[in-house]
């Protein structure tokens, strides 16, 4: 008798072990590679913080302060913090880029062609992120190529910290596993109904607001939500967060059909920002 | 059409105050609907609220005093916590709107096409305005003192409507539809379908006086109509006693459904 309660114990110490096994290991991975995006967004940092150190000389700021735009001059320095760059101008004037306002900037590069009274053409590049715009003579555009490459490779690790990518893998790896892995409870299907209204209504920002409550009450219980919202951020021109939202989805283990058509969207999406 | 029409409950008065959403067009009148900006109404934003819409008020008619105030000749417009005061030119009291006469007031938001925009609060007064943002801002606030009322005009229906129910249950009686209601519900339809609203709720309700109990799905009809002209409040309600009677599990979750997308629509 004493020896049958022995095995049992053992038996259920040894799943216990397993169980915390599993655990680990789930928590090792997640602590390693949440550890090397940090060190990556690290070194995407200071890339770009040197990149521009470098060629201050050739960048010109520019900012947009409600609608009027102004000239700083040239870059004289440049100060890497753990919010944002700051960018010190010869007027003295000082703009910065604020790194949680990027998640959904396009990096784009404009050429601009000016006519100049000697009857020559002077060519401008202009990269612009959110209102400070760095520009630089026709003979640089490979710098500014090389710091719009920069800045968005900083914009994908920085989206991937900012909407938890690598957390919500390792949930999504957890619950696919499990047999019932969506429930709606009361709370959720209200928040879907009226999600569904405000979004027939064209009120967007609302229907996105109520698609997050949804996610705050259960992360997981209803994947839709993050589909809806990647649609809803498509259609206010947000499309970084709708392809990160889209991605979730995806990783929710979606049926055949919704999985094509969420793939498809994150293409197309990719598309319009390499664009 | 006469859309100044007093809806009422089965023998009981109600503010018809209860409308949001979309405009309702009815020829050229246009009627709007107030909206709640929160869940819990601040007395401090409504205050904020309220004088700076009537700053832009061009006309306001005092219903008791049957007297026109121009705009030019308001002098100090003051919110207090239980009170809109207006002090005019050339006449030595001020004109005094409290907000518990506002708060039993039937409020129509109707806007004319170039014509101005109006709220009229009958048992208080007439508001005008150019604009029609500054109107909205007005009838949200308004809205927003009336709403605690409101809500506790729709518990306290609710409750005695349960007390029904729960007596009618217990008794296990047999629900029997008269023939008399039968043709007044049967008009109803017809006028409905016509979207004549207005006469199919006024049809309606006379109707379940006859017997509140007999035809549970009449309280879903009513909720659904006065949907249809945007009095989500009063939707809601009509909809929270049908749920009292309903035991289908699939018209429960319709009926619960409606209820939430409702709700969404009185809020901004």
């Amino acid at each position: 008798m004493f020896k049958n309660i022995l095995i049992i114990a053992t038996l259920f110490l040894l799943k216990i072990d397993q169980v915390n096994a599993q655990d680990s290991v789930a928590a090792r991975n997640f602590f390693q590679q949440d550890s090397l995006l940090k060190n990556e967004l690290l070194q995407a940092k200071k890339l770009l913080y040197h990149t521009l150190q470098q060629n201050a000389l050739v960048i010109k700021i520019n900012q947009q302060v409600s609608y009027a735009f102004y000239n700083y001059g040239y870059l004289q320095n440049v100060y890497l913090s753990a919010n944002g760059l700051q960018f010190m101008c010869n007027s003295s004037q000082t703009a910065t880029i604020f790194f949680n306002g990027i998640t959904d900037l396009k990096f784009k590069i404009n050429t601009i062609e000016n006519s100049i009274q000697s009857g020559g053409l002077v060519t401008e590049h202009k990269l612009s992120i959110g209102n400070t715009t760095l520009s630089v003579k026709q003979n640089n555009y490979n710098i500014l190529k090389a710091i719009q490459q920069q800045f968005i490779q900083l914009q994908n690790l920085l989206n991937i910290d900012h909407f938890g990518m690598i957390a919500f893998k390792q949930k999504a790896i957890e619950l696919n596993g499990m047999p019932n892995k969506t429930a709606t409870i009361e709370e959720i299907r209200k928040y879907i109904v009226q999600a569904e209204v405000q979004a027939k209504l064209y009120n967007y920002e609302k229907a996105i607001e109520l698609n997050f409550q949804i996610i705050a009450t259960h992360s997981t219980a209803y994947p839709s939500a993050y589909f809806n919202v990647a649609i809803l951020l498509a259609e206010t021109n947000k499309l970084h967060s709708a392809i990160f939202n889209m991605q979730k989805f995806l990783l929710l283990n979606p049926n055949t059909k919704d999985e094509e058509f969420g793939k498809a969207k994150i293409a197309e999406w990719q598309i319009i920002l390499n664009n | 059409m006469n859309i100044f029409c007093t809806i009422f409950f089965s023998g009981l008065y109600f503010s018809a105050n209860a409308q949001a959403g979309f405009p309702l067009a009815l020829g050229d009148q246009i009627i709007y609907y107030p909206k709640l900006h929160n869940k819990v109404q601040n007395i401090e934003a409504i205050k904020t609220g309220l004088t700076q819409s009537l700053k832009r008020v061009n006309q306001v008619f005092d219903i008791a005093s049957k007297t026109a105030i121009n705009s030019k000749d308001i002098k100090t417009i003051l919110v207090q916590n239980d009170r809109i005061e207006l002090e005019v030119k050339g006449k030595k009291n001020n004109f005094i709107w409290l907000f518990s006469t506002i708060d039993d007031s039937t409020m129509y938001f109707i806007g004319k096409q170039n014509a101005g925009n109006y709220i009229f609060l009958p048992s208080a007064a007439n508001f005008a305005f150019a604009e029609l943002d500054a109107a909205q801002q007005f009838a949200d606030n308004i809205y927003a003192v009336q709403y605690s009322n409101i809500n506790r005009l729709r518990d306290s229906v609710l409750s005695s409507f349960k007390e029904k129910v729960t007596a009618f249950k217990t008794a296990k009686k047999e629900a029997v539809i008269r023939d008399e209601q039968k043709s007044l519900f049967l008009l109803a339809d017809t006028v409905s379908q016509k979207m004549d609203y207005f006469s199919a709720i006024k049809i309606y309700l006379k109707a379940i006086e006859i017997d509140e109990l007999s035809y549970p799905k009449a309280y879903a009809n009513i909720a659904l109509l006065y949907a249809q002209i945007n009095f989500f409040d009063y939707a809601i309600l009509y909809m929270q006693q049908y749920l009292m009677l309903e035991t289908e599990t699939v018209a429960i979750r319709g009926a619960k459904d409606k209820i939430y997308e409702w709700e969404s629509l009185i809020y901004y």
